[in-house]
Parts: structure tokens; sequence; C-alpha cells
């Protein structure tokens, strides 16, 4: 997997995270190559990648930021992981990852991509595993409202 | 994004042909983004007669509810019946209804492809206030 394709996701990821919060405190952390399975932080945004590439994004991150970061973009404060708080980081991830789509879309030359709606996993002791490839892209973003692991395991379609 | 007390009913879309609020539809797969959108309407004095969450039930909702609206959003990305499909079924049933694509797919050829379909305009996520007010203007008085 090219180290190119994960940048727009990073990129939408901080982007968007200040947009919906403004003030919101966001590092980048350091690229990893992560071997699957991995370990989950325990709220896991599944979004498949399909037409001239394939592959998953996986925004990654534990209970408590999830729902710190639904709060915040709702504008209120959400006692525990409801429906609210799932549906509001679904649809973080889904408009991180259109908006990176986008980005990608430019990136190369005007390949077509499509995204899945995204699927919310939670649990504790999950692990990411991948049918596809055994390595996932791995960049932290560190916010003041805990951290988020975005995985990425994209290639061209053959 | 999310609206605030301070700069509510700033901003007013008016009243339509009827000299009523225009009746809209939102669509959209995300609770989150309903009640993001419903509230900016209603804050622009526009009345959300109903909503959906899939292109299946957003083509059900014409059915039933498309002589009464003046302008429907649709997301694109979204379970059951994706909104470019949702589009063309809903423009065969109600050819002169205005619809806003919202999605956060602003992909070049996705947004040609919408417009191609008979869209009015499109307004990519994560959008600001101002931004949906501004194309809906254009939608509605264009």
């Amino acid at each position: 997997m090219k180290a190119e394709y994960i940048n727009p996701f990073v990129t939408s990821a901080i982007s968007t995270l200040k947009q919906f919060i403004p003030g919101m405190e966001v590092n980048r952390g350091k690229l990893a190559v992560s071997s699957a399975p991995s370990q989950s932080l325990g709220t896991a945004t599944y979004i498949g990648i399909s037409g001239d590439l394939e592959g998953r994004v996986i925004y990654d991150m534990n209970r408590v930021t999830a729902v710190k970061i639904a709060s915040e973009m709702n504008g209120e404060k959400i006692p525990g992981l409801n429906e609210l708080v799932r549906s509001t980081i679904q649809e973080l991830g889904n408009i991180i990852t259109g908006n990176a789509s986008a980005k990608l879309h430019k990136q190369l030359d005007g390949k077509h991509i499509d995204i899945t709606p995204p699927s919310l996993i939670v649990g504790e002791d999950m692990e990411i595993s991948d049918s596809i490839s055994d390595k996932y892209l791995q960049v932290p973003l560190e916010t003041n409202l805990g951290n988020i692991i975005i995985n990425v395991n994209i290639k061209e379609s053959s | 994004m999310v609206v605030t007390t301070d700069d509510e009913h700033l901003l007013t879309l008016g009243n339509n042909e009827d000299g009523e609020p225009f009746k809209c539809a939102v669509v959209d797969d995300s609770a989150f983004m309903v009640k993001n959108l419903v509230r900016m309407l209603e804050s622009f004095d526009a009345e959300v007669i109903a909503t959906a969450e899939n292109g299946k039930e957003a083509v059900a909702l014409v059915e039933e509810h498309g002589d009464e609206l003046d302008f429907l959003t649709l997301d694109i990305t979204m379970p059951e019946m994706d909104g470019l499909t949702a589009l063309e079924e809903i423009l065969k049933i109600e050819p002169e209804l205005k619809v806003l694509m919202v999605s956060a797919m602003g992909q070049e050829d996705t947004v040609k492809e919408s417009v191609m379909k008979g869209a009015k305009h499109f307004v990519v996520k994560p959008f600001q206030r101002e931004d949906v007010f501004n194309r809906l203007e254009k939608v509605l008085k264009g």
C-alpha cells in the first residue's frame, strides 16, 4: 500500500474536526505500519472503499473520547454512548472519508472512489483484522478530547 | 457547524408563491445530520414536513408528500438506495421538485453526475450555515 493514500484521510480528519469543534487541539502523530489483527480502542467506525481503489478505513477511539467528541459536535453534554453518539461518530467518519475521497480523486487524476455507509463497532477487547491485507497504515491524532487512530488499508482495484 | 441561538433567525428564506413558509424534507441516514439540518432549515423559517433515512424511504416520502414540497435535501451515501439512484426516482415522480444534494462526496464527477441527473445544487459536508442558506436562495429564487 502506498503511503500517499493515507495523507488525504489525515488532513481531512484534522480539518473536519476543527470545523465541527472550533478551538480543538489536534496533533498528527507518527505514521506506523500495523500488522493485523491489532487491538481496537473500543469504538471503531468502519468504512469501505470501492471503485478505482478498494479497501477500508477505520477510525478508532475509546468510548470516553467518542462521547466527548459527540457532545462537542452536538453542542450538548451527552452522558454516555447512546444512539446520538453512535450516529455522530459514524457521520464524522463518513464526512472525513468523503472529503478524503475527493482529495484522492484530484491527486490520482480523476480516479473514481465510492464509499460505503459507515458501520460502528463498539466493544472491549476487539481486534481489527482484514481479508485484503494483513498490514494497515496508521496515523494517530492526539487531541485534547483523546486520541483517534486512523487506519487505512487501500490498494488499486485489480 | 452547530447552529447557535445567537445566529438563529438572522437569515430567512421568506415565503413561497402561496405566501407560506417553504416546505421541505430532509433525507440523510445520519440522525446527527438530520437533527442539524432540520434545526438549521427551521432557523431559516422553512417548514420541515418529513424526513427519511435512505433512498427508498425518500422515494416513498415524495410519493406521499411530493406535491406539498418546495424543496428536498438529499444525501448520497446511504443504505438501501443511494442518493443518486433516489434522485432519478424522485424526479420521475415530481419532475419540478427542487433537490439540493448535501453530501461529503464532493468529487467533481459526483457533483457533475448529480447535476446531470437533475439536482439543482450541491453542498459539501461539513458545511457552514451561510453556504446552505446561499445555495437554497439560489435554488428557490434563482
